[in-house]
């Protein structure tokens, strides 16, 4: 049962992603094309030509969630990338050599103690709001939970016997560390990308919505809820769509990650 | 160790100022851009730059800057020219009326929700509630308060869809004020507690099923103590020894946590002048809204971590 769960919301992801891929190369086909006729009578409710409704523009909303799906996913993929990059090297830096543990803890803390999203709000307010920033911008702000995860990994594995072992064979400190310490340090990792993953979503989404994340023309989930709250009353599919599209894939995702942490036995530590 | 608890908060203190002061100093224009007058020549500007000390090294204005913040000058808005402090104060108020009103709601509804689910660990019970956290925490907030905008206010007309005290109610005062300000809250605490549900549950869950696993409770197994007196008179009790720590970890979290909240049900709190000041530019408030939260998480851990020693001494002598 559990695993089917897994199965079904990893087809999911692949396969939005892959459309929303492909939907690129499909000739004559044009996500933004829009209809003068809405712009005056306003947008259209859900009916058998525009499944999902049109925006005020009169541009089919299923498309532009489709086409969005690539941005919000990637947004994800790419600072998760750069957050579990920085976390694990500094985790490990901080597990291995005492000097530098104190120092990079209390850096931690620091970056703990100030509230995430509202720095990520003013960084994306300071820089001009794009694609980019907004990945690195989340990439630099959520390493922290993996610098803890791995710090108390690494401390652990290092008074195991294999790598006193290789210490006493004096391999070289950095190939200690990569090949004999890392790899067993590796599973909470993967597991908490996973849920970074679900989370950097969110994050996309609150940005692009207040308008400081991804600018059009890049479509992005959160970016598409951006003028749905002047259409609330009279459109709420605008809204409905690509909200149901984040909170689907979000969900998934944490489907995934759990059933992740059971099969790489990582200890829950919420 | 309390001491020592208070002299440990102060280098991560200057580190948050610091970079406070760094990332305001990235930003686009100093204040002497705010003074700028048509009439003013290039040397002039030069002259206020001097005067204002913008040519010394960053350090030293560092220093200088943090004396003005820690006699409570966090410098003046950009959009109003008013204290940044005087703004940032008159917002708390509706921001801590809702964070601890949702706050004890969730603790009412996590409470028991965490033990249950713990006690009957891989019950059908625990089954549902664990699938339903899992969608609390995939709903992006802001977007769920949007969906009960639509539902309650919009379509049953039940509570209004933002705001916090109407005009008339505010004249009327007395009950009607409170009652009209009850109504407007009604709608954003739900979007909070809903969004928070999940985090707590588990939370809970998690600490009965450890206290669970603890001698004395095995130890009153053996004794053959009834499984319904174990739990209400020796896991229970136990359990909520962390609600102590909670309050003072989650509190902070929840109040800058919000504020898209605030935003979207145009709750006059920090959050909302949070998101306007990020629309209009303003800087100094911005900065200003980073370092008190900071601060009040600070604090939060410092108390949390105080408070908890004090109520449980098995801590204490670790």
């Amino acid at each position: 049962m559990k695993l089917s769960v897994t199965k079904v919301c990893i087809t999911y992801l692949l396969l939005l992603f892959l459309v929303s891929i492909a939907m690129v190369f499909i000739p004559g086909l044009d996500v933004n094309a829009f209809d003068p006729n809405v712009v005056i009578t306003g947008p259209q409710s859900p009916s058998l030509t525009h499944w999902l409704g049109t925006d005020d523009l009169g541009r089919d909303l299923l498309l532009r969630c489709l086409d969005g799906a690539k941005i919000s996913l990637l947004v994800a993929l790419v600072s998760v990338t750069i957050s579990t990059t920085i976390g694990t090297l500094l985790g490990v830096l901080a597990g291995f050599f005492r000097p530098l543990d104190a120092i990079v803890m209390r850096f931690v803390d620091m970056m703990m103690a100030i509230p995430t999203l509202f720095l990520i709000l003013i960084l994306q307010v300071i820089l001009t709001p794009s694609i980019w920033t907004v990945v690195s911008v989340i990439g630099l702000t959520s390493w922290m939970g993996t610098t803890r995860l791995v710090r108390a990994e690494v401390l652990s594995i290092k008074e195991r016997v294999f790598v006193k072992a290789a210490t006493a064979r004096g391999i070289p400190t950095s190939r200690l560390l990569f090949k004999h310490v890392l790899p067993h340090a590796l599973n909470p990792v993967i597991v908490s990308a996973m849920l970074g993953m679900g989370s950097a979503i969110l994050i996309e989404s609150v940005l692009s919505f207040l308008g400081l994340g991804v600018q059009p023309p890049y479509a992005s989930w959160g970016n598409l809820l951006e003028n749905s709250l002047k259409y609330l009353k009279e459109a709420p599919w605008m809204t409905l769509a690509p909200g149901a599209f984040i909170t689907i894939s979000v969900l998934s995702i944490h489907f995934i990650g759990d059933s992740l942490r059971a099969k790489l036995d990582v200890k829950d530590r919420a | 160790m309390v001491l020592k608890r208070l002299l440990g908060a102060i280098p991560l203190l200057v580190g948050i100022t610091f970079l406070s002061f760094l990332i305001m100093r990235l930003a686009p224009g100093d204040y002497t851009s705010m003074m700028m007058d048509p009439r003013m020549t290039q040397a002039d500007m030069a002259a206020l730059r001097e005067n204002l000390g913008l040519n010394q090294p960053i350090w030293m204005q560092y220093i200088k800057w943090l004396k003005a913040v820690l006699q409570g000058n966090l410098g003046y808005s950009y959009v109003t020219g008013k204290p940044v402090l005087g703004l940032i104060l008159e917002r708390l108020g509706p921001t801590l009326l809702m964070s601890v009103v949702s706050l004890v709601l969730i603790l009412v509804i996590t409470f028991p929700l965490g033990l249950l689910t713990g006690a009957k660990r891989y019950s059908a019970f625990d089954g549902w509630v664990t699938v339903l956290s899992f969608i609390g925490q995939s709903l992006p907030t802001f977007w769920l308060g949007m969906i009960l905008i639509l539902a309650f206010s919009v379509k049953l007309d039940w509570f209004p869809t933002s705001g916090y005290l109407d005009p008339m109610a505010e004249v009327m005062g007395g009950f009607a004020s409170i009652k009209n300000i009850a109504l407007h809250m009604v709608l954003p605490m739900l979007t909070i507690v809903i969004g928070s549900i999940a985090g707590f549950t588990r939370y809970f869950r998690f600490g009965i099923i450890r206290i669970l696993n603890e001698d004395y409770i095995k130890s009153a197994k053996a004794r053959g103590l009834s499984d319904k007196r174990i739990l209400f008179k020796h896991a229970f009790k136990n359990a909520a020894l962390p609600i102590v720590t909670l309050l003072g970890l989650e509190l902070p979290g929840l109040i800058s946590g919000s504020f898209v909240i605030e935003y979207i049900f145009a709750w006059p709190g920090m959050g909302q002048l949070g998101i306007q000041s990020a629309f209009s530019r303003d800087y100094p408030v911005l900065m200003g809204l980073l370092l008190m939260t900071s601060v009040l998480i600070l604090a939060g851990n410092l108390l949390a971590d105080l408070g908890y020693r004090w109520i449980d001494p098995r801590i204490k002598h670790s």
